[in-house]
């Protein structure tokens, strides 16, 4: 598993993630699919 | 009236109106009637009596009284799709309009269906994918086919954009409510008359019994149950 930040609101598996100024979104997903959206410059790496 | 008349004779449509009993003269109209029909089921208790090597019945009360009345329609308004689908009141959903909305599935494989997340796509691309040829898409239902001849590979991740108009859905949680409680007001018309020949009202309990048909050919015309619950009364217009 690898722990992401989502760079903009996006939708995932058919689920809707807002992300705001001061509030982002961080998701904890199976490590290909977190380095899939990684790769997208969908999400960035999380440390931890 | 007169023996012979034709107001005699009955050949009527009906109109039926439903009132929750919280609010019983706020009647909800059910729209286009297409069968009226009173069906009371009486068991009867038969007194016999012995004759010369047989019984005879000399005597029938009823045991069991059962009114009820069955009505077909064929208008699924609000009030009739949440008792076809064993619903309380619907609640308001709604899908916000999006543009270029990034999306991603996490895992797809050939030869299957997924849902992107949106109805009503005004656009819609995968990226670095080719449509016809990797994917075709549905754009009403929102729904993306992975081609098994493409280059999509199993269990891989995808990922693109699309552009969704809103919507508003009416949802329905099935199971919970089975039935209602409701006012009845019935009320069956002629030619002969702008009013009401009769005017049948009671306190029911009312469900779906038969669902109808959906096989693309005719309109779906459900049947609604009203149980009788309080003695009907029944107007009938005097003609004179």
């Amino acid at each position: 598993m690898k722990k992401v930040q989502l760079t903009k609101s996006q939708m995932i598996d058919g689920k809707f993630h807002v992300v705001e100024d001061k509030k982002p979104v961080i998701l904890t997903l199976k490590t290909e699919f977190a380095d899939f959206l990684i790769g997208e410059e969908l999400a960035t790496e999380v440390a931890g | 009236m007169n023996i012979g008349d034709f107001r005699t004779r009955r050949k009527v449509t009906g109109k039926l109106y439903l009132a929750d009993l919280t609010t019983p003269t706020q009647f909800r109209n059910w729209g286009n009637v297409l069968l009226v029909k009173q069906e009371p089921k009486i068991d009867r208790a038969q007194q016999l009596t012995a004759q010369k090597g047989f019984v005879q019945v000399t005597h029938e009360e009823p045991s069991k009284v059962d009114l009820r009345y069955t009505i077909k329609f064929d208008e699924l308004h609000d009030d009739a799709l949440a008792l076809l689908h064993l619903s309380s009141a619907a609640t308001t959903v709604t899908q916000s309009a999006g543009t270029a909305t990034a999306w991603s599935l996490s895992s797809v494989s050939p030869g299957y269906s997924y849902y992107v997340g949106a109805m009503g796509l005004t656009a819609f691309a995968v990226t670095g994918k080719t449509l016809n040829t990797d994917y075709t898409y549905d754009a009403g239902s929102g729904m993306i086919y992975i081609v098994p001849s493409g280059t999509i590979a199993a269990s891989s991740s995808i990922a693109g954009t699309y552009t969704s108009t809103a919507q508003t859905f009416k949802q329905y949680t099935e199971l919970t409510r089975t039935f209602r409680q409701v006012s009845v007001q019935l009320d069956t018309f002629d030619q002969a008359t702008s009013l009401p020949r009769e005017r049948v009202t009671f306190t029911g309990e009312v469900y779906i019994s038969d669902y109808g048909d959906n096989d693309g050919q005719k309109y779906n015309e459900p049947t609604l149950m009203l149980l009788a619950i309080t003695a009907p009364v029944v107007n009938a217009l005097e003609i004179s």
